[in-house]
């Protein structure tokens, strides 16, 4: 029989556990979206999240209540991306970013009509080709991407998860825009999807 | 608006919201500019692509699982002290009778130091269906950015013409506020009863406002609100919550439509705003 003491110091890791539960679970489906996004598998999505959480809860004392828990998750989740799987899989490519600019003005020609390229990207391009393209931008314009486009976070938001200032995420944001064109473009040409030079 | 400082904006149009100073001189170059425009249409293309082809996906059933599952066993691992001073020290009898009189001593303290306030029963709004306990939890949450309005604008004319073209039934009374950088709106319904919420964003003050037509909130079974609240606005039309400590709640009545605001400003400002309109 344990002790009433030992029962009340019982009671108050179950207040814990399920004050954890409560605040934290409730964010898992944006965590998991991100985390399949950065990974690129279901296997390392699954095996990123539940290292945020168990982390999560190990510092949980150390979250300050009432602030963006949300972005106190996230922080956990890319720095454990960072540690882990960054180290473990090979380095990307570095972009030239010229040369990708280079490549971009030449789409930019007079005969590019953006809304015929949007009936025909919309049309053909299926939603594997675009998560390949975003899975292959670099860490930090992907990230941005990702948090702007598909879950909709706001300038400021991003900022405070990626723990910059909001014009650095302007600039990625940016960029990784131009960059994505460029990758759906190409793609896009040599599915003969569009017509290239 | 030459096209370096169009570049600077670009981002702000797609994304969030251009002042009003600024969007005329944007929308005039990007009639004048082709190659702007094309970098516009194109960076927008950009951001539609991927919102409207990678889906949001729910997780998996099976990772929930294994995620909760190992935080069970964390839960576990997290051991009493069962063999170490701390257990001898804690499981002597002696200690149960001088903790659980030491407990009985600081409630009388704390019984006799605190006088309740029998006019805290008028003012409370602390159950669940009461209209200012929800505008905070509303307003919590889309300051945490876990509730997005369905539309941010810059100007309240067309937060106006939002609710025209919505399901509420009344006129919203769209508060101007100076220096407001973005208007957050949304038409919901709740527990029957239609409501407008309207989030403004003005530098390091926020404000949320929820209106709904008076008869449907006093008829409502499934909202309430404090006496107090229900004495002020019959007999003046206003109600100003008593001494919140982190934000201002202010209640009006207008034209039939009940209002509800909530607002990190102090309360004298926020009231001069409201009643100098």
């Amino acid at each position: 029989m344990i002790p009433p003491v030992l029962a009340a110091l019982s009671r108050s890791t179950k207040k814990k556990h399920s004050e954890f539960e409560a605040e934290a679970l409730p964010h898992m489906d944006v965590l998991y979206n991100f985390a399949l996004r950065t990974t690129g598998n279901e296997d390392d999505a699954r095996d990123l999240l539940q290292e945020t959480y168990l982390k999560a809860y190990r510092f949980w004392d150390k979250y300050e209540k009432g602030t963006n828990i949300r972005a106190w998750l996230f922080r956990i989740m890319k720095n454990s991306y960072i540690n882990r799987y960054r180290k473990e899989t090979k380095e990307p490519d570095k972009v030239d970013y010229d040369e990708i600019e280079n490549f971009y003005n030449s789409i930019r020609a007079e005969s590019t009509d953006p809304n015929d390229l949007q009936q025909k990207l919309f049309g053909n391009l299926l939603g594997d080709e675009v998560t390949k393209a975003l899975e292959s931008l670099p860490d930090d314009f992907r990230t941005v991407v990702i948090l702007s486009d598909i879950e909709g976070l706001t300038y400021e938001e991003i900022a405070e998860f990626v723990e910059c200032p909001i014009g650095t995420v302007r600039s990625r944001l940016h960029r990784g825009r131009k960059l994505l064109q460029a990758k759906l473009y190409e793609y896009a040409k040599k599915q003969g999807i569009i017509d290239g030079d | 608006m030459d096209c370096r400082s169009f570049q600077g904006h670009l981002g702000d149009a797609i994304d969030r919201y251009l002042p009003e100073s600024v969007r005329q001189d944007f929308e005039a170059h990007l009639e004048l500019c082709r190659k702007c425009r094309n970098d516009f249409e194109l960076e927008k293309l950009s951001k539609q692509v991927v919102h409207r082809t990678v889906k949001y996906v729910g997780t998996p059933t099976a990772i929930q699982a294994y995620v909760l599952h190992s935080l069970q066993e964390q839960y576990e691992n997290v051991q009493i002290p069962a063999k170490g001073w701390l257990y001898w020290f804690l499981t002597r009898r002696a200690w149960a009778p001088a903790l659980a009189s030491g407990l009985v001593v600081a409630v009388f303290i704390l019984f006799l130091t605190t006088q309740r306030d029998s006019s805290d029963a008028l003012t409370d709004h602390s159950a669940a269906n009461d209209l200012i306990n929800q505008s905070f939890k509303n307003f919590a949450l889309v300051r945490s950015g876990e509730l997005k309005p369905e539309l941010v604008v810059s100007c309240p004319e067309s937060v106006a013409g939002y609710f025209r073209n919505s399901k509420i039934d009344f006129a919203v009374d769209v508060v101007e506020m100076p220096n407001c950088e973005w208007y957050g709106a949304m038409a919901v319904e709740h527990a029957g009863v239609k409501m407008a919420h309207v989030a403004y964003r003005m530098g390091e003050d926020w404000m949320f406002l929820c209106e709904a037509k008076h008869e449907d909130v006093m008829q409502s079974a499934n909202l309430s609100l404090p006496p107090a609240a229900k004495t002020a606005l019959a007999a003046t039309g206003w109600y100003t919550d008593p001494a919140h400590p982190d934000c201002s709640v202010v209640m009006w009545k207008t034209d039939g439509v009940l209002c509800t605001a909530v607002s990190t400003m102090k309360k004298e400002k926020l009231l001069a705003l409201l009643t100098t309109r």
